[in-house]
């Protein structure tokens, strides 16, 4: 190889490397401060869908009659405390929706009702299914009465649900996600009654 | 060229969007929202200004036949610190605009005036080039965001994921869906783009006769 | 600019030369019925979102070509068409301001932005219709059953299709289809006493309006035949009813007064009726397996897009010439 050669090599290699020591350098700053906004994001939806607890932790055994059905995913599953005391579930499930996977943390409290749900993220059409976020969709009387055992649908498939109008698909998506999260949350009832209910670690 | 006239070039007569039709995809997908298209302006903005002044500082160094791949290496580490920054420090912007953020490298705008501009100029002439560029980019996305969130969905600036709801105009359900969906975009984009031709060209007849 | 525009093109010629003027009248005579039938189903309402329609597409294209300065075309009828089938292909409940900005949309963009009568690549009045569907899909998905509609059915029927006697909204026959939940009777879908657009629901007043065209010859038959034939053979093929297929929703309709527009649909023979088929293809794919219950207007719209194409693999080759690249 001639003098040319190489240098097109030196100089690339040079490049290459100074943008590898610069990334390294962006990351080892931002890598803390996004691993933190990640998860306060996450605690923000955990408490939004549980209000009353102040705690969480992560459920380790995963569920594996759970794991997906119907489109349907429970992805992660917390064990909510308030000054030590159970208060309940916050289930995370995704969704297939219109667009793509609706995430959605559902809160179950120890008594086995339905407390809020919290859209964690989503990309349904703008203006037609992402208004499945809204509150008023969210928070209708359908959600706020439901409880362990029973099975949700929208109005559309003879249910009390009301769907966001002009967006079924998007709606059943949410239904379905609430049914996975209230049948995991059954699922974990019943498990800690057998057990003798509360066992911290 | 003077270094204002450099700047103006970028932001009027050769703008990105309007005259060079460069950069459609991004400028397509996420100009739903005003605080979308003007968080991506910016965003290309500084990546665009990064890689020239880093491009027309080893202008002298690369050699030709590796320009290419220097460039895309040069481009990528300036998205990518966008990136990184972006979702540290904005972690609710960084969400919405999703995956666009890392496809500013293969902005088509970003390479053009890499390899037109800033490999022919000097560091201040190419810093002036990408930030009238990328203003002219910024402009562009406003215009296009203005236009489909005014009419689409009846408000101004709204940020819900911020928790800032805007300025409402008329009841959402009163709005023109059809423009917040993607065929609204390039609907909106064809006759704005039918519009600046059609007085570019008038005033070009006004100046012969 | 030239004052009057001389077309001047290579053989072969593709485009049908129309005396515009008395087919597009005819084509109005013939769309009487089903306006007749909308507004007896549906009352006074429906006859003021005719009006406005019409109106408005016909007052758009005359101010368009006043503004672009270019002879003033709405004698043509082709206007008074676009804003009559628009407003056809519309809910009986909607406000009055959606079929103007409908009829605007279709005449604006979906017309004169091209250049006018024969540019345009999209049948204009479903382009309306799709723009408003997209746009306002609520207020485009608002039925109603007309109210002498529910003699046939039972008090038990009634709530099980989510229509109470006497607040007479409900789904259209083909969203009940697609929801499973129910059939309506062949002779009231043929009447047209059923919820639906205001010129879709009786098969009657079409079939009456499409012999019209079919007799004065103003439309092909291999359009319809090819459109309708494909969609019972697939109904009939997939398990499902094809009676019922061809009679619920805007199909009828559709292949006969959409599917046949001059300057959207390819001019050959054998064009025509593949156009027909693919039409036909689409339209049970979207019913069967897609979002909407209802298919017909976007299957047209997409087929639209192929008329170029159509046109050119189906030119009939001169006598004695031999395929090129045999």
């Amino acid at each position: 190889m001639g003098k040319y050669e190489w240098r097109l090599i030196v100089v690339l290699t040079v490049i290459c490397v100074l943008s590898g020591g610069v990334l390294g350098w962006v990351n080892s700053l931002t890598a803390p401060a996004i691993a933190e906004q990640e998860k306060l994001a996450k605690q923000r939806a955990l408490q939004e869908a549980l209000p009353m607890a102040t705690e969480f932790a992560a459920e380790p055994a995963i569920l594996p009659e759970l794991v997906s059905k119907d489109r349907t995913r429970v992805a992660e599953v917390y064990r909510a405390y308030s000054e030590d005391k159970p208060q309940g579930y916050v289930v995370i499930v995704e969704a297939r929706g219109y667009a793509g996977p609706i995430r959605m943390a559902v809160g179950v409290t120890a008594e086995g009702n339905l407390a809020a749900l919290a859209v964690i993220s989503q990309s349904e059409t703008p203006g037609l299914g992402a208004e499945i976020k809204n509150k008023s969709f969210l928070t209708q009387p359908a959600f706020r009465r439901a409880k362990v055992g029973t099975e949700l649908a929208v109005k559309k498939d003879r249910g009390e649900v009301d769907a966001v109008s002009s967006a079924t698909i998007s709606s059943r998506a949410v239904v379905r996600g609430v049914n996975a999260a209230l049948t995991a949350a059954q699922v974990l009832l019943e498990r800690d009654q057998t057990s003798g209910g509360d066992h911290i670690d | 060229m003077t270094r204002w006239q450099i700047f103006k070039n970028g932001v009027f007569n050769e703008n990105p969007i309007f005259r060079l039709v460069l950069g459609m995809c991004s400028t397509l997908a996420v100009t739903t929202a005003v605080v979308n298209g003007i968080g991506m302006g910016i965003a290309t903005t500084f990546v665009l200004t990064g890689s020239n002044v880093i491009i027309a500082l080893l202008r002298n160094i690369i050699p030709k036949e590796i320009r290419i791949p220097a460039y895309v290496v040069v481009i990528a580490t300036f998205t990518t610190i966008v990136d990184k920054t972006m979702a540290a420090t904005m972690p609710d912007l960084h969400r919405v605009l999703g995956i666009f953020i890392p496809l500013i490298v293969v902005n088509c705008i970003v390479l053009a005036r890499a390899e037109a501009f800033a490999s022919k100029h000097s560091i201040v002439e190419s810093a002036f080039d990408g930030l009238g560029m990328g203003m002219g980019f910024t402009l562009a996305l406003t215009l296009l965001s203005l236009i489909r969130e005014l009419l689409g969905t009846g408000t101004l600036l709204k940020a819900s994921d911020f928790g800032f709801d805007g300025f409402s105009f008329f009841p959402d359900a009163l709005g023109v869906k059809l423009l917040v969906l993607p065929p609204g975009a390039f609907i909106t984009l064809g006759l704005l783009l039918a519009g600046i031709n059609w007085f570019v060209a008038r005033k070009g007849e006004k100046s012969h006769d | 600019m030239l004052e009057t525009e001389v077309v001047v093109s290579a053989s072969p010629h593709l485009r049908a030369g129309l005396s515009a003027g008395r087919i597009m009248w005819l084509v109005v005579a013939a769309l009487i019925p089903m306006a007749a039938t909308g507004v007896y189903y549906f009352g006074g309402h429906a006859l003021l979102i005719i009006l406005v329609s019409t109106v408005t597409a016909i007052c758009t294209e005359a101010i368009t070509r006043l503004l672009l300065k270019r002879p003033v075309t709405i004698g043509d009828g082709s206007a008074a068409v676009t804003g009559l089938l628009l407003a056809l292909t519309l809910p009986p409940t909607v406000p009055l301001w959606i079929p103007a900005v409908g009829a605007a949309f279709a005449i604006v963009l979906g017309k004169q932005i091209y250049g006018g009568l024969g540019h345009n690549p999209f049948n204009p009045a479903l382009l309306g219709r799709a723009f408003l569907g997209a746009s306002w899909p609520t207020l485009m998905t608002r039925w109603v059953w007309p109210a002498d509609s529910l003699g046939w059915a039972t008090d038990s029927m009634a709530a099980a299709l989510g229509i109470s006697v006497d607040a007479v909204s409900g789904a259209t026959p083909l969203g009940l289809w697609a929801d499973g939940i129910t059939k309506i009777p062949y002779l009231q879908l043929y009447l047209g006493n059923i919820a639906g657009s205001l010129g879709e629901t009786s098969a009657l007043a079409i079939l009456l309006g499409g012999l019209f065209l079919l007799v004065y010859k103003i439309i092909d038959w291999r359009i319809p035949v090819g459109y309708l034939g494909t969609v019972a053979l697939l109904a009939f093929l997939l398990g499902e009813d094809p009676l019922f297929q061809l009679l619920a929703g805007g199909l009828l309709f559709g292949a006969f007064f959409m599917a046949t527009d001059y300057v959207t649909t390819p001019v050959t023979r054998r064009g025509r009726l593949i156009f027909g088929v693919g039409c036909g293809l689409l339209t049970i794919l979207i019913r069967k397996f897609g979002g909407p219950p209802e298919g017909v207007c976007y299957s047209i719209l997409l087929m639209n897009l192929t008329t170029p194409l159509l046109d050119r693999w189906t030119v009939p080759r001169r006598f004695g010439e031999v395929k090129a690249n045999g």
